[in-house]
C-alpha cells in the first residue's frame, strides 16, 4: 500500500514522542498519579483489612484502573494530539508533507500508546515496590503483566476516545473537558439506572463505567478475587455473569480492542475530512 | 492563457466552493513552467492560498483536474509530495524544537535519506543565515528567522518545485531582501519556483512569468513583458524640449490625431497616445518645424504594478 510505510510511521512517531516528551504536563501527571497512588496506598496498608500480605501489592495496582487516574495518564496527553496541530498551525507544514493522513492519525496514537504504556509500566514498577516495603513479598508476581496488560488497554481506551474528541472538535480543551462529561454522564446514568433497577450484566461491556468493565473481569480471571477486589469491581458483579472468569476477560479484551478500533476510524473520519482553509 | 510543453504543474478548471454559491477559486486553467520563477498575484482574498492548499492536495478541489510532474494529483497518493517543497504563508513550525531539529525531522517526513540530511542541513542553515542559531528554539526564532528556517525546510531534499506563499509577508526590508536572494540563487540551480505574493515589486524583481487572479479567477499570464503588454491599454510618450517655443510645441502636438491627452509638467511634455506605433520621427520633426529642439523623448515605463491595477480594473 503506498498510502501506509512502516517507515513514514516510524517518523511521525518520532515527530510526536519528540512533542509529547518535552511537554512538562507529563512530568506533572506523572508526577501527580504517583504521589496520589502512593498515599492511597499507604493508608490502605494501615487501615484495609483483609487483604493478604502476598496479595497487597496487586490489589495497591487496581487505583490505576480508577477512572481519575487513566483519564490523567491517557486523555490529558492525547487532548492535543490533533488539535494542538490545528491550534498551532503546525498542521499545515504537516499536511504537506509526502505522508497520508492515515500514516499521520495512526502514528500519532501509536506514539501516544507508547508513552502510557511505558509510563503504566514506570507506575505499576513503582507501586508494586511501595508495596513490598509496606507488607513485604508479594506472591503471584506473574499477575503483574496481567494487571499491566489490562489497565493499558483500558488506558488505550480513555487515549482513542480523547483523541476523537479532538480530531472532531479540534480543541484540547472540548476534547479533555468531552472525555470527562461522557464518562462522568454515564456513569452517572447507569448509577441512576442501577438504584431503580438491577444492572443488567452487559451494562460492564460500556466503556468508561467505573473502571471501564475490563479490569473488574481481570481480578476475577486472576483466580483469587478477594471482597476488597470484588467490592471494587465495578458492575462487574459475579453473580451476574453468565460466563467463567476467562470466557467474560477474553470478551471484554475484545471488547476494548473493538472500542479502540472504533474511536480511532471515527477520529480518523474527522481529521481525513477536515479541509485546511486560512492559515 | 500560454501552452509550456514543460509544464510541472497543470489545471484543468479547477474549482473550489466554500460555502453556499461563493466559489474561492472558479474554473482555473494553470500552467507553471519548469525550470522558471512564476509569481502568483492577486489582491487579498483573490483565491491564491486556497489555490495553493489544492496544487498541495490540502484541499479537495470540488471540481477540476489538477496534475503535478505530469501525473494526477488525489489524495491517494501523498508520496507525490515527495519532489515538492513548500513554505505556508507565516509559517507556523512546532516551536519546542529548535531550528536544526526541525530540519532533521521535516527531512525525515519528506523520505530525505539520512546521510543527505547530515549534509544538507547545516548547507542550509548557513545559506539562511540560522547556523548559529540552529540550536535555539523555534519559539525564540524573531518572525524573520522563522520565515528563514520555513525556506529551509522548503529547500529540503532539493525538490523539483517550491511553492512558497506570500513568503516576505510582515519582514521589514533587510529581511525581504535577505529571503529575496535566497530565493533568487536557489533558482539559478534550475529548481522551479512557485511563488504568491501581493508585493507587485517583489514579484516583478524575481520572476520570470507571473499569472494575476482575482475574484477565483485567472486575468492575465505570461512573461512579465507580456502581461505589462496586456495591462497597458495606454502608451505615453514623453517628451523633454527645449523651453522657449513649449507652448507652440505643445499646441501643433495636440492636434497629432493619435494625441487623446497632453499634458506638461516639469517642463515635460507627456502624451496619451491611442496608438501602439512608434511616432518618435514624426514627433521630433514636428518639434524642429516649430524652431525647438528635443532633449529628450521616451516611451514611459509601465510598471507590474501599474499593469497590475488596469487588469484588475478591468
Amino acid at each position: 500500500m503506498e498510502n501506509f510505510s512502516l517507515t513514514a510511521l516510524k517518523y511521525i512517531i518520532k515527530y510526536e514522542l519528540i512533542w509529547n516528551i518535552r511537554k512538562a504536563k507529563l512530568y506533572f501527571v506523572l508526577a501527580l498519579v504517583l504521589a496520589l497512588s502512593f498515599i492511597v496506598t499507604y493508608f490502605m496498608a494501615k487501615f484495609v483489612t483483609g487483604i493478604s500480605a502476598g496479595d497487597f501489592w496487586y490489589v495497591s495496582l487496581t487505583e490505576l484502573s480508577s477512572w481519575f487516574f487513566l483519564l490523567l495518564i491517557a486523555s490529558t496527553i492525547s487532548m492535543n494530539t490533533i488539535s494542538g496541530e490545528f491550534e498551532s498551525g503546525s498542521i499545515l507544514p504537516l499536511l504537506s508533507k509526502p505522508i497520508s493522513r492515515e500514516e499521520i492519525y495512526f502514528g500519532k496514537y501509536l506514539a501516544i500508546a507508547i508513552i502510557v504504556l511505558l509510563e503504566l509500566l514506570l507506575l505499576s514498577f513503582a507501586l508494586v515496590v511501595f508495596s513490598y516495603m509496606l507488607k513485604g513479598a508479594p506472591s503471584d508476581v506473574w499477575k503483574l503483566g496481567v494487571l499491566w496488560l489490562a489497565i493499558s488497554l483500558s488506558a488505550l481506551v480513555y487515549a482513542a476516545f480523547t483523541m476523537m474528541l479532538s480530531s472532531i472538535s479540534k480543541n484540547s480543551i472540548v476534547a479533555l473537558m468531552g472525555t470527562f462529561g461522557v464518562l462522568f454522564g454515564m456513569t452517572i446514568a447507569v448509577g441512576i439506572y442501577s438504584i431503580m433497577n438491577s444492572a443488567p450484566y452487559w451494562f460492564s461491556f460500556f466503556p468508561f463505567l467505573g473502571t471501564d468493565g475490563l479490569m473488574a473481569s481481570t481480578y476475577n480471571a486472576l483466580s483469587t478475587p478477594n471482597a476488597y477486589v470484588k467490592n471494587n469491581s465495578g458492575l462487574g458483579k459475579a453473580s451476574l455473569l453468565p460466563w467463567t472468569n476467562l470466557q467474560y476477560t477474553g470478551m471484554e479484551t475484545l471488547l476494548s480492542v473493538i472500542y479502540i478500533a472504533l474511536f480511532l476510524f471515527i477520529g480518523f473520519y474527522y481529521f481525513n475530512n477536515s479541509d485546511i482553509k486560512e492559515s | 492563457m500560454v501552452e509550456h510543453n514543460n509544464s510541472i504543474i497543470k489545471t484543468k478548471k479547477l474549482k473550489k466552493r466554500y460555502y453556499g454559491n461563493t466559489y474561492a477559486v472558479n474554473g482555473i486553467d494553470l500552467e507553471i513552467e519548469e525550470g522558471k520563477i512564476t509569481g502568483f498575484l492577486g489582491p487579498n482574498g483573490a483565491g491564491k492560498s486556497t489555490t495553493i492548499k489544492m496544487l498541495l492536495g490540502l484541499l479537495e478541489p470540488t471540481e477540476g483536474e489538477i496534475y503535478v510532474f505530469n501525473k494526477r494529483l488525489t489524495p491517494d497518493n501523498p508520496r507525490i509530495r515527495k519532489g515538492i517543497g513548500y513554505m505556508p504563508e507565516l509559517p507556523k513550525f512546532p516551536n519546542y524544537l529548535t531550528g536544526q531539529e526541525l530540519l532533521r525531522i521535516y527531512g525525515e517526513l519528506q523520505f530525505v535519506p539520512e546521510k543527505q540530511l547530515d549534509k544538507e542541513i547545516p548547507e542550509l542553515l548557513e545559506e539562511v543565515n540560522l547556523y548559529k542559531d540552529k540550536d535555539r528554539k523555534i519559539k525564540e526564532y524573531s518572525k524573520g528567522m522563522q520565515q528563514r528556517i520555513g525556506l529551509a525546510a522548503a529547500f529540503l531534499g532539493n525538490p523539483k518545485l517550491i511553492i512558497l506563499d506570500e513568503p516576505t509577508i510582515g519582514l521589514d526590508p533587510v529581511g525581504m531582501s535577505d529571503i529575496k536572494n535566497i530565493i533568487k540563487s536557489k533558482a539559478k540551480g534550475g529548481t522551479t519556483i512557485f511563488l504568491s505574493s501581493h508585493l507587485l515589486k517583489e514579484v516583478e524583481e524575481m520572476c520570470d512569468n507571473v499569472i494575476i487572479i482575482n475574484k477565483g479567477t485567472i486575468l492575465a499570464s505570461g512573461t512579465i513583458n507580456e502581461v505589462i503588454k496586456k495591462g497597458t491599454s495606454k502608451n505615453v510618450l514623453e517628451i523633454e524640449v527645449d523651453g522657449k517655443s513649449i507652448d507652440k510645441i505643445a499646441n501643433s502636438l495636440k492636434n497629432l490625431p493619435y494625441v487623446d491627452e497632453l499634458n506638461i509638467s516639469n517642463g515635460i511634455i507627456s502624451l496619451t497616445l491611442n496608438t501602439k506605433e512608434d511616432i518618435r520621427y514624426e514627433v521630433s520633426k514636428l518639434v524642429v518645424e516649430n524652431g525647438g529642439f528635443v532633449l529628450m523623448m521616451k516611451y514611459k515605463n509601465v510598471s507590474l504594478e501599474e499593469a497590475f491595477l488596469e487588469i484588475l480594473n478591468g
